[in-house]
């Protein structure tokens, strides 16, 4: 828990559901992240955590209700919540003829960061997962786990002051996600909102300042 | 009990008394294709050869150039065979086949031959029947003699059989070189059956099943992961940061240096199918339908050029990490098929022209002088320019075409509405780009005024090329938002 709110969006969603033919994918949900918070959502499988995060993170339009970040709706077509908001939903979709370190490379020089810096924020970026070592290999030469770590370490490396995160913790050994833990810790002091799906109590524990238990529809 | 006698109990055990109706349905797909083939295939043979005249036939089929060309295609389908076997072979049979029977102690020659029978006869008589259409065609015609049809046939047959047998020995020894492998399939294939593992019926059954899972469900990804090979080389290679556009496009040159074989791939098509469109641009009586073939293998060799493209429609719909617009990655991902179209064309087109013999100045520039008239070099370029955007436009129409549509899952409609769906980029930009070339040289050559048919035809194209360019960034707009829904 921390008191240091640095300037990470306040993220509220009010009544946003989501729903296909008759089908629910998300009862109504109300749910306010301070700036510099983490919220931690938790519930059964399919009970709508990823379709809640897809719409805070302004890649899917609820049915009801409205979601905004410091009071703008959300929506990731709009520049300014792109710079905003860095997810992780699903696992993105990585070049398979670019190494990790290539892809934050890329990523990188997208954003607009200096060239000179680059290589080494780039070392820094995958340092910080701790797949430093595995810089110059294919994404399809990763195991599971490994997938998952650079796959956080592209979020992690991309700008954005609200990380949501569709359960991190997945494929990590005890080690990975207590690295994982730091990381996220470090990014709530940083005054960073974070909001994050999550089945592991011991993370929770750890990062949670806010646990939402979703409701059954 | 011999292996025969065991192999007809598994039958037994598996069918019935009605057996497992294998060489009844083969034979019906046979006598389909007969069907088809005679129907529309020769009609269509003999109506392009009419039109194109024994004249046509002796100039440009018979020539010591169309026989190089003829046998340099044949090697690369021989290499392609080869290929194909390497990911998805000739020899698949269903899984608990390969798990129950084909592990058995039974002559692994007797237990896989019903698969490899399957490929043989496609071969042979595939190659015999289109041997058949063409040899039939130029001799119903008119166009050629009787000899046509009686060579072509047993020529087709052998064809398709060496087709079948590289596409085998691709299979059961991926690793052996090219020439090596041609070697091997003089020997009966037998003896390439007995060598191919369980491991490797296994894989190749389960990748078959993953790619006929994803061609029916229409996802071009699982396809593509299935059927490409996974990228090793060129660790050492660094994409070098630049600015948000040009690191993409840098990108793109990265992944060209580390998949070579995209690249030599699309440059040969891209070659192939320029000279096809250069030389409709010279000669009126060039086919229409050779002209929009030529188109096709432009935009396959461009297709073959724009992986970044395709892998970043792959990834619509998921949480941004580059700092761009998703339509001005797009664009930029553009930039190398585009450009390698246009040094490709420009390059094909000045050798042409230089190997014409003929070659003039004029006040628009250098001109080379074809059965229709002179074709300014200026006009060689934006024809190159005009169906490059035409081409990219199909790109990007391709890249996001987005998931099949509805009724491309119902039973009635399925299959051709899928096929519809898959092929609609390329049959737009192979039809529409072959029409305007033919037209436009036909317009040339008929027109009194010097230039003028060429320029109407150059305007038709313009339309054609911003229309593609308009549908293929509506594409990638209605992609981009789909997942909204």
């Amino acid at each position: 828990m921390t008191d240091e709110h640095l300037g990470g969006p306040t993220v509220v969603s009010a009544g946003v559901s989501k729903t296909i033919s008759d089908t629910t994918l998300l009862a109504p949900t109300d749910l306010r992240a301070e700036s510099g918070t983490c919220v931690v959502v938790r519930g059964r499988n399919g009970i709508g955590k990823t379709t809640l995060l897809r719409i805070l993170a302004g890649t899917l339009e609820p049915t009801t209700g409205t979601a905004s970040i410091d009071g703008v709706r959300l929506d990731e077509r709009d520049a300014a919540t792109r710079r905003r908001v860095a997810a992780l939903l699903g696992a993105p979709t990585a070049y398979r003829d670019l190494t990790l370190a290539d892809h934050l490379t890329l990523i990188d020089a997208t954003w607009g960061r200096d060239v000179a810096g680059c290589a080494q924020r780039v070392a820094d970026g995958l340092d910080a997962l701790g797949i430093g070592d595995l810089a110059h290999r294919f994404p399809h030469e990763l195991s599971s786990g490994q997938s998952q770590l650079f796959r956080l370490a592209m979020v992690f490396f991309r700008p954005g002051d609200l990380l949501v995160l569709d359960e991190p913790e997945q494929r990590l050994d005890t080690t990975k996600r207590a690295l994982v833990g730091d990381l996220l810790i470090h990014r709530r002091q940083a005054g960073d909102t974070l909001l994050v799906a999550c089945h592991d109590p011991v993370l929770t524990e750890r990062i949670a300042d806010v646990v939402l238990d979703l409701p059954e529809p | 009990m011999n292996d025969r006698e065991r192999l007809e109990d598994v039958e037994h055990v598996l069918h019935g008394d009605k057996g497992s109706g294998a060489a009844k349905n083969m034979g019906y797909a046979v006598y389909v294709t007969v069907l088809l083939a005679s129907t529309y295939g020769f009609t269509v043979a003999r109506a392009v050869f009419a039109t194109s005249g024994p004249a046509w036939i002796d100039d440009h089929v018979l020539t010591l150039p169309t026989a190089v060309i003829g046998v340099g295609l044949f090697v690369a389908s021989l290499a392609l065979a080869r290929w194909a076997g390497r990911t998805r072979g000739p020899v698949v049979p269903p899984l608990p086949w390969t798990d129950l029977v084909a592990s058995s102690d039974v002559d692994r020659a007797r237990s896989l031959r019903r698969w490899w029978t399957y490929a043989f006869v496609g071969g042979l008589v595939g190659g015999a029947i289109l041997g058949a259409v063409i040899g039939g065609g130029v001799w119903a015609s008119g166009a050629g003699s009787a000899g046509w049809f009686v060579g072509a046939v047993p020529i087709g047959a052998a064809a398709g059989w060496l087709l079948a047998r590289m596409w085998l020995e691709g299979q059961v020894a991926p690793d052996t070189s090219g020439t090596a492998t041609l070697a091997r399939v003089v020997r009966p294939a037998a003896g390439s059956l007995r060598q191919l593992r369980l491991d490797d019926l296994r894989s190749h059954g389960v990748r078959s099943t993953q790619m006929g899972g994803g061609v029916l469900a229409g996802d071009l990804r699982a396809v593509r992961l299935e059927v490409a090979s996974p990228v090793t080389r060129g660790r050492r290679l660094r994409l070098q940061a630049a600015g948000p556009r040009a690191v993409v496009v840098r990108r793109d040159i990265l992944g060209l240096r580390r998949a070579p074989g995209a690249f030599w791939t699309g440059a040969v098509l891209v070659v192939i199918g320029w000279a096809g469109v250069a030389w409709a641009l010279t000669d009126p009586r060039v086919p229409v339908a050779l002209t929009c073939l030529a188109v096709a293998a432009c935009y396959l060799g461009m297709g073959a050029w724009a992986e970044g493209l395709r892998l970043l429609g792959d990834n619509a719909g998921t949480p941004p990490m580059l700092g761009l617009r998703f339509r001005t990655e797009a664009i930029a991902h553009l930039v190398v098929p585009v450009a390698l179209f246009l040094m490709t064309t420009v390059g094909v087109s000045a050798i042409g022209l230089m190997a014409m013999n003929n070659v003039g100045v004029d006040g628009a520039g250098l001109s080379s002088a074809g059965p229709n008239g002179a074709v300014p070099i200026l006009a060689v370029l934006g024809w190159c320019l005009l169906i490059g955007t035409l081409l990219a436009g199909a790109q990007l129409m391709a890249a996001f075409r987005g998931a099949p549509p509805v009724m491309a899952f119902l039973p009635e409609y399925g299959p051709p509405m899928m096929i519809y769906w898959y092929a609609r980029p390329l049959v737009l930009a192979s039809v529409s780009g072959g029409l305007i070339v033919s037209h436009a040289t036909a317009g040339a050559a008929a027109s009194t005024a010097a230039g003028s048919g060429m320029v109407t035809g150059m305007l038709i194209a313009l339309v054609t090329a911003i229309g593609a360019m308009a549908w293929g960034l509506r594409s990638v707009k209605t992609l981009e938002e789909a997942h909204r829904i």
